[in-house]
């Protein structure tokens, strides 16, 4: 009973004892000259090679720049991204950028930093709000323009006449339905072309492969084209043609989006036709106009990426550009 | 209830996953075209059942070790981190100046052989419940997998390893020779070798098997041993399928099927006994169920609630409660 | 203190949740962590969690499982969602509707482990599915609540001295905790759930009524679950998809760190809310005070290093006379 009073003791001394190691590495600087930048960004997660060189960029970007930069990793949930925007705002940072992981459930976190007076930056996915002017800006492509620009490509390539199958992002995802609903847009003026198959493969490059080959054992011949909502889908999806004895690129078109590095080795191969590029490289854009709002200029509403189309005539000379 | 009926309930319990299969089968081929169709290309068999086979040993396999673990009394959660894991060892190897495919093999297996030993001393050293400490572990796997290959995927190029996958002997995928061989030797581990009997009586009962002399920290170690080897193997086969080690997807969510493949194979969850045989065969009425909704596109929405109702209707069967019911019917039909 | 053995992994964990907590307010003091905001921030924003720990520590009291909470309080979301602004219902309206079809998910669950007796760990998870693949029928995308009327109800708050104010949530959260107890210790109802738990047999040789206390508790659970689903709606004002998902497993986890045993019949329902503030506390630390730069992996690291930190000092506190394990010696 006494050993255990003491072992008790033992344990919140030590435990008083970690509290009073150092919890921030980089203390801000107030007797330097210039003062720098606190910048808070609260990223979803680490899911996607998309992502994770997303939060690359804006990380060197920010060590480039010196200015002192909180992360913070939601794994994937609104409320870790809602407690982050709180103390963000409690530690009074100059400014927040936000990707978003759903477009919904933002009002009170941001209403909370507009009456900080911190600006919030929007990355690669916008908001539904009430009060439009809680956020500063949005930087990010237009998902549904993404749709129309690959259905537009098909459309070119065979003439009007296709028989497509489509593998979606992952299910209630916004950029999911966003490039569905631009790729459909077009289709639904091209009657020519028949969407016979689509399937959520979740974005990934394994259950690309698993329901492409479910698509090619149902559908067989039939298929000419495939159009996948990202390029790690596609490229699964090229594996599974290969196993089945087709010609990726050749006896089916494949059409994707995202233009990483690797679709690029693709189309130089043959194997992909064309990709639609969805750039996450935003930190030189993201803190451009962080600066720019701390100067006191005014900022657009929506800083939209225009995105490119490649296809394999211009993948040899762009693969060297590729950075991510 | 007549000895006839007894026999004829307990001749049901144990063909009933292998009834469900079929059953699965059969609506499969009636509702799909294209279905059963089998053609022999370049000396392997090519088919939407073969996909079946060959997709769904990654789950088997899991099922396999997820069987044990549970006839011992434990779970484990952390297969899917685990294969995560191994699959991201094992490309490092591959993209490594070693670049050797059967290092990276080797890597794979001890990965997830020592995550299972990790996990078997967190329950045995420090007595956590099994549930905590394979949650505790599934957590930690992940995020080290994702710490050693710096959050990006990992891409290799190495025709031996991606044999594990994409390779055929005697015209059927190497993966269900595999998972053919593992489940074979695991059957004969639980039927005939004493750590068998060992493993299901401390699932019994850990006290009795404590009296009985079972060397329960020997055995603990081994099925999470085991257990995390098949997780690594599973892993292996992953990133070999798709020529990637991606940590951040692989393996999410499989603990859940695993452990239903286990349960719908007729093994209870209190441990005790074990049906490799049955865990395997639930295991392939899953991905049928998956493969056939993928060929026909359906939408996800419906999927999951198909696959609900699946799971409740082959437990049905299976039930102790209308067993005696079914035996009864099928005996008034024979006589 | 002489603790009854069952009660130990309880306090202990309270003990251990009170020293995790004195160790961060040291680590952070200087980003206000001992605030009064932060202590009911705590609360508010693992209440979704905590309702549904509470919901599964009921359904493991009586021996059975329940991984159904996750799924059911993310379609509840979404049903509150839908019908507020889609059916134009009021809030009140759509808000007990909605906890209502939880409720009888529940019951009807219960029912089916009972009388098919079929293993609670399928039916629940077939209930997962179902509840998961409902809540998309019902609307792909995340729908937000617009309604002025609902966003009042979230607003509010009770008043607790000079400058705190405790938001409608963290009152939910510990009144049905509290409402749980007071039926488990005080209701023959609830003194039926444990003998459940602790021996079904000798129950049904008792005559005790079996069948009414299971679809009790997974009808419980369900409220639960359901009650969880309207308290995220209040922090976060839409219904989705993805804040349910995996819910089910820290649920579980929460109950088994509070001390209440995997196989019935013992188990403190405070436990439940012990076990989620742990949880909490932990994500709460690493993700949002901990500002060193961390990258996705090591945050998981940090959060299962921490998690088992917590438990070997829980089992410290505890002694080895507790085992807690998956299934009943018999």
């Amino acid at each position: 009973m006494h050993t255990r009073l003491i072992r008790l003791v033992a344990l919140f001394t030590l435990a008083c004892a970690a509290g009073l190691c150092p919890a921030q590495d980089t203390k801000p600087d107030k007797s330097a000259p210039t003062k720098r930048l606190i910048v808070g960004f609260s990223q979803v997660g680490a899911e996607s090679a998309w992502r994770t060189a997303e939060t690359k960029s804006i990380k060197d970007e920010a060590a480039k720049r010196n200015i002192d930069l909180k992360f913070s990793d939601a794994q994937g949930k609104q409320a870790n991204q809602l407690r982050a925007i709180k103390s963000f705002v409690a530690q009074r940072v100059d400014a927040i950028i936000l990707a978003p992981v759903v477009e919904t459930g933002w009002d009170e976190a941001l209403m909370e930093a507009k009456k900080a007076k911190i600006p919030i930056i929007l990355v690669d996915r916008g908001v539904t709000v009430d009060d439009s002017t809680t956020y500063a800006t949005l930087i990010a492509s237009d998902f549904i323009e993404e749709g129309r620009m690959a259905a537009k490509w098909l459309v070119e390539k065979t003439g009007g006449k296709a028989v497509v199958v489509e593998l979606q992002g992952t299910t209630g995802a916004a950029p999911a339905l966003d490039r569905q609903q631009g790729f459909m847009e077009v289709l639904s003026k091209n009657r020519g072309i028949r969407l016979v198959k689509t399937q959520s493969a979740d974005f990934t490059r394994a259950k690309g492969k698993e329901v492409m080959e479910a698509f090619l054992k149902a559908k067989g011949d039939e298929i000419t084209a495939v159009y996948a909502h990202n390029d790690d889908m596609a490229l699964g999806a090229i594996q599974a043609i290969e196993e089945a004895g087709k010609k990726p690129g050749k006896d089916i078109l494949v059409v994707s989006i995202d233009g990483v590095r690797a679709a690029f080795e693709a189309m130089v191969e043959g194997k992909l036709n064309a990709t639609v590029e969805c750039n996450p490289l935003l930190g030189p854009m993201a803190f451009d106009t962080i600066e720019k709002i701390k100067r006191g200029e005014t900022v657009p509403k929506f800083i939209k990426q225009q995105d490119k189309l490649f296809d394999q005539s211009t993948a040899k000379d762009e693969l060297p550009k590729r950075r991510y | 209830m007549s000895a006839k009926q007894t026999t004829t309930a307990r001749l049901l319990s144990s063909t009933a996953p292998l009834a469900v299969l079929v059953l699965v089968f059969l609506a499969a081929w009636l509702t799909t075209p294209n279905f059963a169709e089998i053609t022999l290309r370049e000396g392997r068999f090519f088919g939407a059942v073969i996909d079946i086979l060959q997709n769904g040993s990654i789950v088997c396999l899991l099922a396999i070790g997820m069987t044990l673990v549970i006839a011992a009394g434990f779970i484990d959660l952390s297969v899917g981190s685990v294969m995560a894991l191994s699959g991201a060892a094992a490309a490092l190897v591959l993209t490594s100046p070693l670049q050797s495919a059967p290092l990276a093999i080797c890597a794979g297996l001890a990965v997830g052989a020592a995550c299972g030993v990790v996990n078997g001393a967190l329950v045995r050293f420090i007595g956590l419940p099994p549930i905590i400490a394979t949650l505790v572990w599934l957590i930690a796997c992940r995020g080290i997998a994702q710490t050693i290959t710096d959050d990006q995927k990992v891409r290799f190029v190495s025709p031996k390893f991606e044999h594990l996958a994409n390779g055929s002997l005697f015209g059927l995928p190497l993966p269900l020779l595999l998972v053919a061989l593992i489940g074979a030797s695991a059957v004969f581990l639980v039927r005939r070798c004493t750590a068998g009997l060992q493993i299901r009586g401390l699932g019994a009962s850990p006290t009795a098997a404590a009296y009985c002399a079972v060397p329960v920290t020997r055995i603990t170690l081994t099925v999470f041993g085991i257990c995390g080897a098949c997780a690594g193997l599973a892993g292996m086969i992953a990133a070999a399928d798709i020529k990637e080690a991606d940590v951040a997807t692989c393996g999410q969510y499989l603990e859940l099927d695993a452990i239903l493949a286990v349960v719908l194979g007729g093994t209870p969850l209190r441990g005790g006994r074990a049906n490799i045989i049955g865990s395997l065969l639930g295991a392939l009425s899953m991905q049928t169920i998956s493969t056939t909704m993928q060929m026909r596109g359906v939408p996800a929405e419906h999927t999951l609630l198909i696959k609900g109702a699946f799971i409740i209707v082959a437990t049905l069967v299976q039930s102790p409660a209308l067993r005696p019911r079914l035996a009864r019917i099928f005996l008034r039909r024979a006589a | 203190m002489n603790f009854p053995v069952a009660q130990r992994p309880f306090f202990a964990g309270l003990a251990a949740l009170l020293l995790l907590y004195a160790a961060a307010g040291g680590r952070y003091h200087d980003q206000n962590f001992l605030s009064p905001e932060v202590a009911l921030g705590l609360f508010s924003d693992n209440a979704p969690l905590g309702l549904c720990a509470v919901g599964v520590a009921l359904v493991l009291l009586a021996g059975s499982l329940d991984l159904s909470v996750g799924a059911v309080m993310g379609c509840t979301t979404i049903i509150i969602a839908t019908l507020i602004e889609k059916l134009h219902l009021h809030p009140v309206a759509a808000v007990s509707l909605a906890v209502f079809a939880a409720t009888i998910n529940g019951a009807m669950m219960g029912a089916i482990i009972h009388f098919a007796r079929l293993p609670a760990f399928i039916v629940t998870l077939a209930g997962l599915f179902i509840a998961r693949g409902g809540a998309y029928l019902i609307s792909l995308e995340s729908i937000a609540i617009r309604d002025s009327g609902y966003k009042a109800i979230a607003a509010w708050a009770m008043p607790m001295g000079a400058a705190l104010r405790i938001p409608l949530e963290s009152l939910l959260l510990v009144g049905a905790t509290s409402a749980a107890w007071a039926f488990l210790r005080y209701t023959r109802a609830g003194r039926y759930v444990y003998a459940l738990g602790d021996n079904p047999e000798a129950c049904i040789a008792r005559g005790l009524p079996v069948a009414r206390t299971r679809i009790t508790v997974h009808a419980l659970s369900g409220l639960c679950a359901g009650l969880g689903g309207f308290a995220l709606t209040l922090t976060l004002p839409a219904g989705t998809h993805t804040e349910g998902v995996g819910m089910e497993l820290d649920a579980i986890a929460g109950c088994v760190i509070g001390g209440i045993l995997l196989r019935g019949g013992a188990g403190n329902i405070w436990g439940a809310l012990i076990g989620t503030l742990v949880l909490g506390l932990i994500v709460l630390a690493v993700a949002t005070f901990e500002t060193r730069q961390l990258t996705s992996g090591s945050t998981k690291v940090i959060i299962a290093g921490l998690l088992l930190g917590f438990v070997v000092l829980q089992r410290l506190m505890v002694g080895r006379t507790v085992q807690q394990t998956s299934h009943s010696p018999e």
